[in-house]
């Protein structure tokens, strides 16, 4: 018996490694393709590069103007989380913690941010009213605004878990509000914070919809959508293309391999929704 | 304590602005919108009553975006959570590299959309892609076909990337779900004498069902809202036998017919809020019945 589960154990690995490969070949694909000569790239199959073409990173790097998306990703993602985290945060901590029936309702309110598409043409009407279409502070406020709900929800349920008696404490010995929040109850918020920042770090550094919508300046361009002009401007290269998609794809990588408990995590709460 | 003062409304009230005019202001405008006649070249907006909803009804690219983006919903997620439950439950077992496993499995969702329909795009080449290089070793019939540029089959290859992009999100959430249940179940069912396929039948499934709600849920819904995948793989195109309610709304859009968009969208917000509705009303049936 236990050596027939045994058996029965080393075929499901074998199995399940052998499955793995649709995922891995694909992503190999683009890794050695990345360091071919064009024309060995044109057949984008397995085959290893005869000599390995480090150029084409360089040659991305000059003409595509990766450094400079690269750094309009950082900016956008990392306010757009920051801002989203704080506010949010803060608004989850009000909610949970005096339910009154304006906060009760505000609360719901925010809820339905979680269900309901983003009506997009409208929403670039009012972006153009602000004269903030094709601007930074357009699209990271558009993220806010998507992603505070999931913010609030996630944190209201986390702040349910910190004893009340502590901002007592905190009042009694003289702390403000905003003092209390900071000082005292975000630092016991990190898990769920790091959470739902990893979540929406993810979403937005990868997002196409809302910078092919929102900015039309290739010089605010993100990662994700350089890419796609880069595609439409070197379509034969698929070596600089997946040059390109290494590079870009990098930073996310590294995090989700660094950062996979909380991401996990974050994606489990974060469904939760439902 | 005063509980104002400690706990002060100027917390939200940021947010709640922010939220109000970037998110409920373009809902509420939009679903008034689609009731006028508003284009980019028009100036001022009339009422049009019903119209740019019956000259939907009446157009191939939302008829054939509503029924894309309903089979590319539909399908994705039944087989994103028939694979994702299937390896959640071979990775919930005792195997050695488990862990390196759910780590490649769950991969593909930490890639950019785009980048994903870009790599499967090369994949799908005519003459040289990886798929046809390794259909040719069975049949030159297989290996000739044009994936992509073929409307019989683009949809189809559209959803399989789709599967292969989101079944590691599935897994993950199922195996969520596996680890909370307790071992005690299943001991006392083995005193009991019940084999494995009723452990499964008994114990597994009925404990999964808030798992499988939350990953249906989140299938269909994002199912619904398709764009990225579609745009990188086909724009919508050869013809319009991709063409999805959003690649639709983004069509609409640069030609201008805005309360059409408009219309298009809110059509889009009310599947997604019926099928939010049906679904949880569902489950929490079941979850009551459990």
């Amino acid at each position: 018996m236990n050596r027939q589960k045994r058996f029965f154990q080393g075929l499901a690995l074998v199995g399940l490694w052998a499955l793995s490969l649709l995922i891995l070949l694909p992503l190999l694909l683009v890794v050695i393709n990345s360091f071919k000569s064009s024309a060995e790239a044109d057949a984008m199959n397995l085959l290893l590069p005869k000599s390995f073409m480090v150029e084409n990173f360089k040659t991305v790097l000059t003409t595509g103007s990766v450094f400079r998306s690269l750094m309009n990703s950082a900016l956008i993602t990392g306010a757009a989380v920051l801002l989203s985290v704080i506010l949010g945060s803060m608004a989850a901590f009000v909610f949970n913690r005096r339910r009154s029936s304006l906060n009760r309702t505000v609360y719901n309110y925010f809820l339905l941010g979680l269900v309901i598409p983003v009506q997009i043409i409208t929403l670039i009407e009012i972006l153009k009213y602000f004269h903030m279409m094709n601007s930074y502070q357009g699209i990271i406020l558009v993220y806010v605004a998507i992603f505070t709900p999931l913010t609030i929800f996630l944190t209201y349920g986390a702040v349910s878990s910190i004893p009340r008696e502590l901002d007592e404490a905190a009042i009694v010995d003289g702390c403000g509000a905003l003092r209390l929040f900071f000082k005292i109850l975000f630092p016991l918020l990190t898990p769920v914070i790091i959470t739902s920042c990893i979540t929406q770090f993810m979403f937005i550094w990868n997002d196409f919809q809302y910078p092919l919508y929102l900015l039309s300046d290739t010089k605010k361009w993100t990662l994700v959508l350089g890419i796609y002009g880069f595609i439409g401007q070197y379509s034969s290269d698929w070596n600089l293309v997946c040059a390109h998609i290494l590079m870009s794809s990098l930073p996310v990588v590294i995090i989700y391999l660094s950062g996979q408990k909380y991401i996990i995590s974050g994606m489990v709460s974060g469904a939760v929704k439902g | 304590m005063n509980m104002k003062k400690t706990y002060p409304n100027y917390f939200w009230i940021v947010p709640f602005a922010i939220y109000t005019i970037l998110f409920i202001l373009p809902g509420l405008l939009g679903l008034i919108y689609s009731f006028t006649n508003w284009t980019i070249y028009s100036s001022t907006k009339s009422f049009a009553g019903l119209e740019n909803y019956t000259n939907l009804l009446n157009d191939s690219l939302f008829k054939t975006g509503l029924k894309n983006t309903l089979l590319f919903a539909l399908i994705t997620t039944v087989f994103k959570n028939v694979f994702g439950f299937a390896l959640a439950l071979a990775l919930n077992t005792k195997l050695k590299t488990k862990n390196l496993l759910r780590t490649v499995y769950f991969l593909p969702m930490v890639l950019s959309t785009l980048i994903v329909g870009i790599i499967f795009k090369s994949i799908f080449m005519p003459d040289t892609g990886l798929l046809n290089v390794f259909f040719s070793f069975f049949s030159t019939n297989l290996s000739s076909t044009d994936w992509l540029g073929n409307p019989a089959y683009a949809m189809w290859m559209v959803i399989l990337v789709e599967i292969w992009r989101g079944t590691g999100y599935c897994m993950v959430i199922f195996l969520a779900g596996l680890q909370v249940i307790s071992k005690d179940y299943y001991e006392s069912a083995t005193i009991d004498g019940a084999n494995n396929w009723q452990q499964f039948k008994s114990i597994t499934l009925p404990m999964m069902i808030p798992s499988l709600n939350v990953n249906i849920l989140l299938s269909i819904i994002n199912g619904l809202k398709v764009f990225d995948i579609v745009i990188a793989l086909t724009g919508g195109g050869p013809g319009l036998s991709t063409e999805v309610l959003s690649t639709g709304i983004y069509k609409y859009m640069g030609n201008g017919a805005l309360a059409t968009g408009g219309a298009a969208n809110i059509v889009l917000t009310l599947f997604v809020v019926a099928v939010f509705a049906v679904i949880n009303g569902v489950f929490s049936k079941l979850e009551v019945e459990r």
